[in-house]
């Protein structure tokens, strides 16, 4: 069986690492969609966490503009350095832009930046107010898995998905998050524990789950046979590789 | 579509059903404290049988007592024995000549295995080499690997001189996907082979090492079940190189080691 895929995390845009394979453009990102039979991607801008956010939100409308199956996501931060509008401006212009979800990093190189919720709650609950799913990256350590349930647990109705995780079977801290919060989601990029997918459908249905592939860091079709050779029913797979995402985009704003 | 048959694979659930499929770094059951779900023998069958996995190389590695792991293992042959190859586990804390040589035999004589394993247990070779006042406690395992011609699947350890040393043991620097620098500059030596059970490889890996040491030197392997094969045959289909390529890299070159195990 052949499954649809729509995929999470995607990425145009130069970054200064070394990647033989690597490449910028929304263009080359299609081709490469094509090659592997990827229908459509949401897609971040490298400048947001290698440059400057506001550019490379900017820089990644324009590259989009025309590209039907390529979604924006933004990078959102707090208001309080002026680099963006206050949350509830901010979240605006994203729906006005077509902007349908966001990313939050922390731990970039050469910053300290953490999870403060004194900071943050004013965008965040202007995030759950559309119900705009917020992707959340810690780039360089392990993800703090107590800020991701205060986060959860603070904000209900919003969708958290956790990305780039490299998540393996010595991790466990994220089981609880699973049980404990319906509106936490995992983006499958980074993992690769041994029946993994099968093992979280089991315990938690396959709703939780976003295929991602975060390419072009990664193979794409590293990300698609991972999902399509989940020994789990075809309904759950296309759920995984497709589905559930498309919900969740439904939803904002609703 | 893809004009290669292994990346339109990709997005299907179709099993490698028309090539030999190899994965040479492979465990089972316990595997230090991890937590995954069926990960006997029985468990990781059935993932390979779905994803057309032919043959498992199972080691028991980090086992407290190789002799124990040892024997998990030979039991695994025992029972599957179209299916499992054994790779006999050798902890240098455990003994000098004399214990290696004879879980050497026992294990390649009386269970049938063709490979071995040796790892690095937490950085501690430097430490062992010198509280045995040796300068390499693996020797005896290089030697009955030469005279067997048997490959050593080697998690760091494996040097530019010991693989000079031993012109006739096939080297495998296991997880070397993770480390193509270190697999480039051991490109020189011909017994010396990349394992590609990397926990990550960032695209283009692959292709870079076939440019650069070669296809027929590079193994697949998934280091099950602390992955899934899922996504790690997934590098290999979704790799830009030729499907010819894919199939050396997936079983022809490992049946290849094998098939010279005296």
């Amino acid at each position: 069986m052949r499954f649809q895929f729509f995929d999470a995390n995607a990425r145009i845009g130069p970054v200064p690492d070394f990647n033989p394979r690597h490449f910028y453009t929304a263009d080359e990102l299609l081709r490469e969609m094509d090659l592997f039979g990827v229908e459509e991607a949401m897609v971040w801008h490298a400048w947001t966490n290698r440059w400057d956010i506001p550019m490379g939100n900017e820089q990644l409308l324009r590259e989009l503009d025309g590209r039907d199956r390529l979604h924006p996501v933004w990078t959102v931060m707090h208001h309080y350095t002026g680099q963006l509008p206050h949350g509830p401006e901010l979240v605006a212009r994203a729906l006005d832009a077509g902007v349908r979800m966001v990313r939050l990093f922390f731990g970039i190189w050469g910053s300290s930046e953490e999870y403060m919720p004194w900071a943050y709650e004013d965008l965040l609950a202007a995030l759950e107010q559309v119900r705009m799913p917020v992707m959340i990256e810690w780039e360089n350590h392990p993800p703090v898995w107590n800020d991701l349930a205060h986060i959860c647990a603070t904000y209900p109705r919003l969708p958290v998905i956790l990305t780039h995780s490299k998540l393996t079977q010595w991790e466990r801290n994220w089981y609880p998050l699973l049980g404990k919060y319906p509106n936490f989601y995992i983006e499958t990029a980074g993992y690769q524990g041994w029946r993994g997918l099968e093992g979280i459908c089991r315990l938690f249905g396959p709703r939780r789950m976003l295929f991602g592939t975060r390419c072009p860091t990664y193979q794409v079709g590293q990300a698609m046979s991972m999902v399509a050779r989940t020994l789990r029913p075809a309904r759950e797979r296309q759920m995984i590789a497709a589905d559930n995402l498309r919900t969740l985009l439904q939803e904002v704003g609703c | 579509m893809a004009t290669d048959r292994f990346i339109d694979m990709c997005g299907t659930d179709a099993p490698l059903a028309d090539c030999l499929v190899i994965d040479g770094h492979c465990h089972v059951d316990l595997w230090i404290g991890m937590y995954a779900i069926d990960r006997h023998i029985e468990g990781i069958l059935e993932v390979c049988d779905a994803v057309g996995i032919d043959k498992i190389c199972v080691n028991y590695a980090a086992c407290p007592q190789m002799r124990l792991g040892n024997d998990r293992v030979a039991d695994c042959v025992r029972r599957y024995p179209d299916r499992v190859v054994g790779f006999c586990y050798i902890n240098y804390f455990e003994g000098g000549e004399e214990v290696q040589q004879a879980e050497l035999k026992r294990c390649f004589d009386e269970f049938g295995f063709k490979g071995i394993k040796v790892i690095n247990v937490n950085e501690s070779y430097p430490l062992a080499c010198r509280y045995f006042e040796l300068d390499d406690p693996l020797q005896p395992t290089w030697e009955f690997a030469q005279q067997r011609g048997a490959p050593i699947l080697c998690h760091g350890i494996v040097t530019g001189e010991i693989a000079r040393r031993y012109p006739g043991a096939n080297f495998i620097v296991a997880h070397g996907s993770a480390v193509p620098d270190f697999c480039i500059s051991m490109a020189k030596l011909p017994n010396v082979y990349c394992d590609m059970s990397a926990t990550t490889m960032i695209a283009g890996t692959l292709e870079l090492l076939c440019d650069k040491i070669g296809p027929q030197r590079i193994l697949y392997g998934s280091d099950l079940p602390a992955s899934d094969p899922g996504q790690r045959l997934g590098m290999v289909m979704a790799a830009h190189i030729s499907e010819t390529d894919k199939e050396l890299i997936l079983g022809r070159n490992m049946q290849r080691l094998l098939d010279n195990v005296r």
